[in-house]
């Protein structure tokens, strides 16, 4: 599991560089997310290109990096496969988060500014 | 996880030879309670299934139920205790998989499978719900589920329907 980042106009990018967000990998997925946010960047997205599978741990684990952002700090996702796309529509948790088709459509959302 | 197939007659060929009929048992093992073990049968698991002419979204169920049940093993039955035995064996229908799960572990809550209701997200972000959501996907995404407690072992059943290419 590795996460890299990059900047996107005001957005810090965190690119998720693993096939799985999971059991085996959740704490670890949490742990760099909150090196990662720590800087108080106020627009986080999360570009889940690459991860083409997400289960309850890895889901609990996105939440939890969320709710670890200071106050006044937003994450989005990006990139959600077929798969990881369903595990959020069926927790409702797509309810919860601002969700990008891709990193290139972030910059046209009116929250960028 | 799909099959790449160039023309339409080699799909054919192979949709003749792997299209599910009867119940057969098509995966059976015994692994132990550890993630990445669970995350290697797993795999293996869904790389036999994907040799049948199945539907990517119907293996994308499989995997996500899959996963959810064993996940729940190694961490409600066994208390993530990495060493102890579970068996898992699948057949495939013309229209479903039906899994078959062992543990020797703890019994389910007042030997029930628990309801899996929708989690509450109504809530402030910092009270959002960070687990729970297992059962709510298996109860979403299988069928026939069905549970038993016998010497000691945990016996849990179900099917997910599968649509055939």
């Amino acid at each position: 599991m590795h996460l890299s980042s990059r900047t996107i106009g005001k957005a810090l990018v965190i690119n998720v560089e693993a096939p799985r967000i999971d059991a085996p990998s959740a704490i670890q997925f949490k742990d760099q997310m909150r090196d990662l946010t720590g800087s108080g960047v106020a627009r986080v997205v999360l570009d889940l290109e690459q991860v083409g599978f997400v289960d309850s741990s890895g889901l609990g684990a996105i939440v939890a990096s969320m709710k670890q952002l200071a106050t006044g700090q937003v994450m989005e996702l990006a990139s959600l496969s077929p798969v990881v796309e369903k595990v959020f529509r069926l927790t409702r948790m797509d309810t919860i988060f601002t969700i990008h088709p891709n990193v290139a459509a972030i910059s046209d959302d009116k929250s960028a500014s | 996880m799909t099959n790449r197939l160039r023309n339409k007659s080699e799909r054919n060929v192979l949709k003749m030879k792997n299209t599910f009929s009867g119940d057969d048992l098509i995966f059976h093992t015994h692994f132990s309670s550890d993630p990445l073990s669970a995350a290697r049968v797993t795999e293996e698991l869904i790389g036999t299934i994907s040799n049948w002419c199945v539907t990517t979204g119907s293996l994308a169920n499989i995997e996500i139920v899959v996963t959810e049940v064993i996940n729940n093993i190694i961490e409600h039955a066994y208390l993530e205790d990495p060493d102890q035995p579970i068996e898992i064996s699948a057949k495939a229908g013309s229209e479903s998989v039906q899994f078959d799960l062992i543990d020797c572990g703890k019994c389910m809550p007042e030997s029930q499978i628990p309801n899996g209701r929708q989690m509450d997200l109504t809530g402030a972000v910092c009270d959002l719900p960070e687990g729970g959501f297992g059962w709510h996907l298996i109860r979403s995404l299988a069928q026939n589920l069905n549970y038993t407690r016998d010497s000691g072992k945990n016996h849990l059943t179900f099917s997910v329907t599968i649509g055939q290419q």
